[in-house]
C-alpha cells in the first residue's frame, strides 16, 4: 500500500469537496435541522437529546452515504477512476484516500451533534467511536452502489431508496418502540439504540460488534467490485 | 529495438469479431501511428496494450514483457491520453497535474515546465471546467507526459482541434521522439499520420491491410502520375502522363485553354479507399 497515493487522493478530495456545493449542502443540512428543532419545539418528550440523537442517526445514514456515492459514480463515468487505476492506484488506497475526507468532514459535524446532546466526556467518546463506525459503514455502502453502477443517475436512483430506509427505519422505531425489534439487523438502528443509552455498555459492545462485521464485509465487496471494474469484458 | 510487439492479436466480443489476428511491431523511439475510421478497433488495440482489457487470443508484448503482466515500476513509464480518461472539472489545471506528481513522486516543478510546453501556463489556475476544449484536451496531453514516459499511448490525440493547437501538439510529440521516447498515436487523419509518423499501420474491420513507412506505403501504390486540369470554360479533366497523353497535354497548353494543373499523388485516404472502399472518417 502506497501512503504516497493515499495522500495525494486526500489532497486532491479535499480540494475538490470544497467546490462541491451539491456535497457541502448534505453536510449543513441535518446539523441546521437539528438545531431549528431543538430551539423551536418546547415540549417535554422532546429532549436535546432526543433530536440529537435522532438527526446523528439519520445524518449517518444519509451524508456518508450519498457523499461516496456520489463522488465514486462521478469519478467512474468521467473516467478519472480508470486513470488513477493505470496510475495503479489499489483500492484501498483510493477508499482510504478519499474516504478520509469524508470522513473527517461527517465526524466534524457528527460531533456537533454530540454538542448539542450535552453529553459527559465519557459519553462524548463513546458517541465518537459509534459515529465513526456508522459514518464508516455507510461511506462503503455508498462506495459499493457507486462501482456497482454504470454512471451517476443510476447510482443517485439506488442509493436514495437505501439511505430513505437506512435513516427512516431507526426514526421511526424512536416514534414507535413496538417496531425497534424489527429493525435490529439494522447498523443504524444499533447505533441509535446505543445513542439512547450511552451509559449502558452491553447496548454498546453490542453495536460496536454488529457494526464491525458490517465493515468487514462491506470492505471485502468493495474490493471485490473495485477488481471488476477494473478489467472490462 | 522492438518496443511493442502484436502478434496475431483477436478480440472478440459477444460473438463480434473487433480484432482479427492483429500483427505488427514498434521500434523504440518512433512514432507509430495506427489509422483506421471509428469503430475500427484501434482504440480497442490499445486499451489491450495498457493492459485495460484482455485479449481473446494473440500476444501483446511491451520491452519483453507481456502487456497483461507488466509490473508496476514499467506501468509508471508509460503515459496515456485517452478520450475517456477525463480531468477533474472542479480543480485547476495545476491541482490536475499535482495529483499525478504527488502519486508518482515527481517534482512539483515540472508542472509549470510541462504547462509551459502546452501553452497552459496563463491558465494553470483556471478550473478545468472553464476550459475551451482544445485547452483541456493540451490539458491532458501535459498529463500523459508530465512523468516523462518511455512510452506514450495517445488516442486521436489532435481530433476536433484547431490548426494552431494540433501543430503545437505535433512539434511537443516530434520533440519528445528527440528523447527516444516511443511514441503509439491513433488517428483517422491521413495528413497528420503522414506528417508525424515515422511508420503506420492501416486498421479496417479488425484487421491490418497494410503497414510500413507512409512514403513508402504511397510510393507502392503509385503506379502513374496523374494531373487535374481545369480549363477555362470550367470543364475539368484528369490524364494519367503517359507518353500519347503528355502530347495531349501539350496541346491544351499550346491552345492556352488550360486554366490550372494540379498532380493528382495518391495520399493514404486513397490508398485506404482502394483496399478497404470505404474512407478514413
Amino acid at each position: 500500500m502506497s501512503i504516497n497515493s493515499i495522500k495525494a487522493i486526500f489532497k486532491k478530495q479535499c480540494k475538490d469537496l470544497w467546490k462541491n456545493k451539491a456535497i457541502l449542502i448534505q453536510f449543513t443540512l441535518f446539523p441546521f435541522l437539528c438545531l431549528m428543532m431543538t430551539f423551536l419545539i418546547k415540549t417535554e418528550q422532546f429532549t436535546h437529546m432526543f433530536f440529537a440523537n435522532l438527526f446523528s442517526t439519520m445524518y449517518i445514514g444519509m451524508t456518508p452515504l450519498s457523499s461516496m456515492n456520489s463522488i465514486i459514480a462521478e469519478e467512474k463515468e468521467s473516467g478519472t477512476l480508470s486513470m488513477l487505476r493505470m496510475l495503479r492506484v489499489k483500492s484501498v488506497e483510493y477508499f482510504i484516500g478519499a474516504g478520509s475526507s469524508v470522513f473527517l468532514m461527517c465526524l466534524l459535524v457528527s460531533i456537533s451533534f454530540g454538542f448539542v446532546a450535552g453529553y459527559s466526556f465519557s459519553q462524548f467518546i463513546m458517541y465518537i467511536v459509534i459515529e465513526s463506525l456508522g459514518i464508516i459503514i455507510s461511506m462503503i455502502i455508498g462506495s459499493v452502489i457507486a462501482m456497482f453502477t454504470k454512471n451517476q443517475s443510476a447510482a443517485t436512483s439506488i442509493a436514495t431508496p437505501i439511505r430513505m430506509m437506512i435513516s427512516f427505519f431507526p426514526m421511526i422505531s424512536m416514534l414507535n418502540p413496538d417496531i425497534k425489534c424489527y429493525f435490529g439487523f439494522l447498523y443504524t438502528q444499533q447505533i441509535n439504540n446505543s445513542l439512547a443509552d450511552l451509559s449502558n455498555n452491553e447496548k454498546f459492545f453490542d453495536c460496536l460488534k454488529i457494526t464491525s462485521i458490517t465493515i468487514v464485509v462491506l470492505v471485502g465487496v468493495f474490493i471485490l467490485l473495485y477488481k471488476k471494474n477494473n478489467k472490462q469484458e | 529495438m522492438k518496443c511493442i510487439e502484436i502478434n496475431e492479436l483477436s478480440k472478440v466480443i459477444a460473438g463480434k469479431i473487433i480484432l482479427d489476428k492483429v500483427t505488427f511491431h514498434v521500434d523504440e523511439g518512433e512514432i507509430f501511428g495506427l489509422l483506421g475510421p471509428s469503430g475500427a478497433g484501434k482504440t480497442t488495440i490499445m486499451n489491450i496494450l495498457c493492459g485495460q482489457r484482455k485479449a481473446t487470443s494473440g500476444q501483446t508484448i511491451i520491452n519483453g514483457i507481456k502487456s497483461e503482466m507488466l509490473p508496476d515500476d514499467v506501468l509508471k513509464n508509460i503515459g496515456i491520453m485517452f478520450d475517456d480518461y477525463s480531468l477533474y472539472d472542479r480543480l485547476s489545471c495545476f491541482d490536475n497535474l499535482l495529483l499525478i506528481t504527488d502519486i508518482l513522486k515527481i517534482d512539483k516543478n515540472e508542472i509549470f515546465n510541462v504547462l509551459r510546453k502546452v501553452g497552459l501556463e496563463d491558465s494553470k489556475d483556471k478550473a478545468v471546467s472553464k476550459l475551451s476544449k482544445g485547452m483541456k484536451q493540451r490539458l491532458l496531453f501535459a498529463r500523459a507526459i508530465i512523468h516523462k514516459p518511455k512510452l506514450l499511448f495517445l488516442d486521436e490525440p489532435t481530433s476536433s482541434l484547431d490548426p494552431s493547437t494540433t501543430l503545437l501538439i505535433h512539434n511537443v510529440i516530434r520533440d519528445l521522439k528527440k528523447e527516444k521516447t516511443t511514441v503509439f498515436l491513433t488517428t483517422h487523419n491521413m495528413h497528420e499520420a503522414h506528417k508525424l509518423c515515422d511508420n503506420i499501420a492501416l486498421l479496417s474491420n479488425g484487421k491490418i491491410v497494410e503497414y510500413g513507412n507512409p512514403d513508402e506505403i504511397c510510393l507502392k501504390y503509385q503506379s502513374e502520375l496523374e494531373v487535374a486540369l481545369t480549363f477555362d470554360d470550367g470543364r475539368i479533366e484528369k490524364l494519367f502522363l503517359t507518353n500519347k497523353n503528355i502530347d495531349i497535354l501539350y496541346n491544351y497548353l499550346k491552345n492556352n485553354c488550360v486554366k490550372s494543373i494540379h498532380s493528382s499523388d495518391v495520399n493514404l485516404e486513397t490508398i485506404f479507399i482502394k483496399l478497404t472502399g470505404k474512407g478514413l472518417k
